[in-house]
């Protein structure tokens, strides 16, 4: 239960094209307990966007509502998962001339080529969701923190995660109708990435791959750092519209077939092998060939993991993600689908877990993203305030003071 | 010199671009109540500041006008009642009139520990707490001694010095002028003999009295058990407590009674009602009385008898006896 001490409550919500999730977590310190967890069949969602806002909003809220009672608390302010077709990114570089004392790098002039770097007009109707930095290099070299080294040439590249000004605010003012402050705004494939990778796996190079029911999003890691992030609008209910189409069945159907049969690779040997549509030879029960059904879901398997990997372009090479591919989301419990990533990316790839201590009904791929969330939204609130504190009138003089002495 | 490029902003992000202050339009049930009760502590907050902020101005002003006024913030308001409870007979005219208030002086004003030494000086009440009852009301809960014994000071160590005033021996030997105590209560209690009344060395009233504590005893199973026979106890005396733990009564039927304060008081009362009986089933012009003493055991009980009347014989041939014999009571033993 929550106390008087200086704990706050957040909440990581999810709003996904299957279901909402929402997990509640009690901050004290450096400290993160989740209380209450609540999940609701989603409506008004289309490809992780909001469609039907009246929808959504009521099905959002009582994933709240469930998570609050849970937890015996009332939410403060809230993380929330940014997805959908409308989410957006592209590559943008700059650099400047060193002019510290005696040519070393100086904090003025990494602020300034990091500036220099987030400078880059947007399409009307579009905003910054994340600024991901990529590491610095100082005269073509690779240098993570270049302060007070010599060179005459300090260059960085920042990774813009953009979306629809609209159809952010769509899902902002969902969580605000319900009185609540959205504080932070986090991509679904970091957040997954945040809880499921290590910082030496991020550091070796991995892609981690949410699979979800209406979109599929990844992050991309090197060097210790997320370096590209994005959405592609197919996901799990694209596998089941395939079987529907391609078996002639309506997509409840499908989705149990999908459930029961599908893979993400093909083992069916036996053209005759074949399963049945319902298995109580009643009206209507039909028999399928197994191969049919796997060749199915695993082309569009194989044609989602190949959009990610168009969409990561040359940025991606099997050598430098020797950590592989992890995969989350509800499509990652498709059997082979391990086997499947492989293929595509060319490295070891698994289903991830979450590398925190949590109860075992957390761990499942489904809750990865809320969980990760909570992480992401509570670390971004630290590094927004730890830069707050270092722009303040102390910080201020002491840049004064470093100028100075540069002159 | 490092040059610093002119930048101008960067593209907005989502919190420049998407207004969280507007005012949320909650359109499901849950919402709307959430966002009322969000309203509803918004506003009692806001009327918990407000209502401090003038009380704080309030006080602030009444400080700076006249200080003494906080210092003494409820002088103004006079004791109108003293609330009294006792388990005695002191009535709340007798306390108004040992506490001598001024009415006028106010509730807050009153010294409390002065007051409640003052009634503890009337040794009667054992016990007094006073307080407070805001806004006007002085209560004053008093415990009292109960009176066992009573007896008479010499008139050389008695305070007033005239020895008239009954004082009251209360089951812890402690001695008080008690009052409001009904007549017959007073008449139905012994008078205390056998002891000689010390002034207390700190000079207030006399020392306690060692063997009260047996006293009371045999009085409380007297009157429990034979009530008639504790009426007829007219005189307690602890001339022999000290020597013998013996206690003397005197009724008006036997002139000395002794009691032991080893034995059971119980039996030692049985056996006097039995003795009693026995002895009032004599003819009529039987000697009386002298002693029963009941202190030397449960085997026999010694009862002596004073020397019957003498009539006078104009013409006595018999010698008189002699003196010795004549001072010698006839000595009984009862085997009850």
């Amino acid at each position: 239960m929550p106390t008087f001490s200086k704990s706050r409550i957040v909440g990581a919500v999810e709003i996904g094209t299957t279901k909402i999730t929402v997990l509640v977590g009690e901050v004290a310190g450096p400290s993160l307990n989740v209380i209450g967890f609540g999940e609701f069949p989603s409506r008004g969602v289309v490809k992780g966007m909001v469609v039907d806002s009246k929808a959504a909003g009521e099905a959002t809220h009582r994933a709240i509502d469930g998570a609050e009672k849970t937890a015996g608390a009332r939410l403060q302010q809230v993380f929330l998962a940014q997805s959908g077709a409308h989410i957006d990114g592209f590559y943008h570089e700059a650099s400047v001339n060193v002019g510290g004392l005696e040519g070393r790098v100086s904090q003025l002039d990494v602020d300034n080529v990091y500036r220099l770097a987030k400078h880059k007009a947007l399409p009307p109707g579009r905003c910054i969701v994340h600024f991901l930095r990529r590491p610095f290099y100082l005269d073509g070299t690779l240098s993570p923190s270049p302060e007070e080294i010599r060179g005459d040439r300090l260059s960085v590249g920042v990774w813009h995660v953009h979306g629809d000004q609209h159809r952010i605010a769509d899902s902002v003012h969902i969580i605000r109708n319900f009185n609540l402050p959205v504080s932070e705004l986090v991509l679904s494939g970091l957040a997954a990435g945040n809880i499921l990778t290590t910082l030496e796996e991020r550091q070796h190079g991995v892609l981690v791959i949410d699979l979800g029911g209406g979109t599929t999003d990844f992050a991309y890691y090197r060097q210790g750092r997320a370096c590209l992030a994005g959405v592609v609008a197919v996901g799990g209910s694209h596998l089941t519209n395939d079987l529907a189409l391609g078996l002639r069945i309506t997509e409840s159907q499908a989705e149990k077939m999908k459930l029961l049969h599908a893979r993400a690779t093909i083992t069916a040997k036996d053209r005759a092998d074949s399963v049945w549509l319902n298995g109580d030879m009643g009206i209507g029960d039909r028999r399928f060939p197994r191969m049919t059904i796997e060749q199915i879901a695993a082309a569009r398997t194989r044609e989602t993991l190949e959009v990610v990997r168009k969409k990561l372009g040359t940025l991606y090479t099997p050598g430098e993600t020797l950590a592989g591919v992890v995969l989350t989301g509800g499509a990652s419990a498709l059997p082979g689908i391990e086997d499947a990533a492989s293929r595509v990316f060319e490295v070891p790839a698994r289903v991830g877990t979450p590398h925190v201590e949590v109860i075992e009904s957390l761990r499942h791929p489904s809750c990865s993203t809320a969980l990760g969330l909570l992480h992401q939204g509570i670390s971004q609130q630290h590094e927004a305030t730890t830069l707050q504190s270092q722009s303040g009138l102390g910080a201020k003089f002491k840049n004064f003071l470093d100028r100075i002495a540069s002159v | 010199m490092n040059h610093v490029p002119l930048i101008s902003q960067t593209a907005p992000t989502w919190r420049d671009a998407i207004i969280q202050d507007t005012p949320p339009r909650p359109r499901q049930g849950a919402a709307r109540r959430r966002l009322a009760m969000a309203s509803v502590r918004h506003w009692a907050a806001v009327g918990a500041i407000t209502a401090c902020l003038i009380f704080g101005y309030i006080g602030w002003r009444a400080w700076r006008d006249n200080p003494a006024v906080l210092a003494a913030p409820a002088s103004s308001v006079p004791v109108r009642e003293i609330a009294l409870r006792t388990d005695g007979v002191l009535t709340r005219a007798w306390v108004e009139r040992i506490l001598n208030i001024d009415r006028r002086a106010g509730l807050m004003n009153l010294d409390l520990a002065a007051l409640r030494d003052r009634l503890l000086q009337s040794g009667q009440i054992r016990t007094a707490v006073l307080a407070r009852r805001f806004p006007d009301v002085l209560a004053v809960i008093i415990e009292e001694r109960s009176p066992v014994l009573r007896t008479h000071a010499r008139p050389e160590v008695a305070a007033d010095n005239t020895g008239q005033d009954p004082l009251y021996v209360a089951r812890d030997g402690f001695i008080f002028s008690g009052e409001l105590y009904p007549d017959h209560l007073v008449e139905s209690l012994p008078l205390l003999a056998g002891v000689t009344l010390t002034r207390d060395p700190a000079g207030h009233g006399f020392a306690p009295i060692e063997g009260m504590e047996p006293v009371t005893a045999l009085l409380g199973t007297a009157r429990s058990s034979a009530p008639a026979l504790a009426k007829a106890f007219k005189v307690v005396s602890l001339a022999r407590f000290a020597r013998d733990g013996v206690i003397l009564v005197r009724t008006p039927e036997v002139a000395e009674i002794a009691f032991g304060t080893r034995d059971d008081f119980y039996l030692q009362i049985a056996r006097l009602d039995y003795i009693l009986e026995q002895l009032r089933a004599r003819p009529a012009g039987a000697s009386p009385i002298h002693s029963i003493d009941l202190s030397v055991g449960s085997r026999q009980v010694p009862v002596a008898f004073d020397s019957p009347p003498v009539p006078p014989k104009p013409n006595a041939s018999r010698p008189a006896p002699r003196a010795t014999e004549a001072a010698r009571p006839p000595l009984t033993f009862f085997h009850p």
